[in-house]
């Protein structure tokens, strides 16, 4: 499941408007919130997965 | 509007509403018609363009390239540091590209699905504090990872902020008032073919 590119405007936009703390609270009461958290960690890597061992 | 032919025989267009205001244009533009001698205007301007072709419209990059300030380089190294929870966030600018590092680690270390968008949301912000201060023109990159499964994300959340499509896995930006803009690598190679820099190292090509 991917956030549409309207809901990615309007995240944006909310991004733009709000302070951090604001953001965060929106975040929280938003349905689709699992969907908002993943695209904001998308911003970090991911730890590789570790080698396999010999 | 008056077409006309000036004192140096080029053609121009004077809009003049009163007959006073036709006088004064008269007198600045140095014309040799005026008024109902228009016609004569017209036709003296078709036979000093007959062999001249046609002006064409502007291309998308032509257009872009006047509205987009002269590339110049970031400065060589920019570094900020901020507090998250206890976790340190990096923003580190280097020769234009942008890299985030949390914990001193440039990729994710253990932390809630909640705590990562608020170090994300953090360092965004202070990539926009650091832009913020960069003069207009400033070329801006990045090579998002794509081999970790977030890639498609990664890259939505760097057009979002402001940057063009991948090429070649690379992204660009210009700062034009201090925020952000997009540049696709066609509108990058176009401006550099054209020269439309100024005291640039090509360190992002």
């Amino acid at each position: 499941m991917e956030l549409s590119e309207s809901r990615l405007d309007e995240i944006w936009e909310i991004f733009e408007q709000k302070t951090e703390d604001a953001m965060m609270e929106w975040i929280e009461i938003q349905p689709d919130k699992d969907l908002i958290h993943e695209y904001f960690n998308a911003l970090i890597p991911r730890n590789q997965p570790n080698p396999p061992k010999q | 509007m008056i077409p006309h032919i000036d004192k140096n025989g080029e053609a121009c267009i004077i809009v003049a509403i009163s007959t006073e205001g036709r006088k004064k244009a008269a007198e600045i533009m140095g014309t040799v018609s005026l008024g109902n001698k228009a016609i004569k205007g017209v036709a003296k301007m078709r036979e000093a363009n007959k062999d001249k072709p046609p002006l064409q419209e502007k291309s998308p990059l032509q257009k872009f390239m006047e509205q987009t300030p002269k590339l110049i380089n970031s400065p060589d190294f920019t570094r900020k540091i901020e507090s998250v929870n206890d976790r340190k966030v990096e923003v580190s600018i280097r020769q234009g590209d942008i890299a985030i590092y949390v914990d001193d680690s440039y990729e994710k270390v253990k932390m809630s699905k909640k705590e990562g968008t608020e170090v994300a949301i953090r360092a965004m912000r202070m990539v926009q504090s650091e832009v913020a201060k960069m003069p207009d023109g400033t070329l801006l990159t990045n090579t998002p990872t794509v081999t970790d499964g977030l890639g498609k994300k990664r890259i939505k959340l760097y057009e979002r902020a402001g940057f063009g499509p991948p090429d070649q896995r690379r992204m660009r930006s210009v700062v034009k008032n201090g925020k952000m803009t997009p540049i696709s690598g066609e509108q990058y190679r176009y401006l550099m073919e054209n020269r439309h820099h100024t005291r640039f190292d090509n360190w992002t090509s």
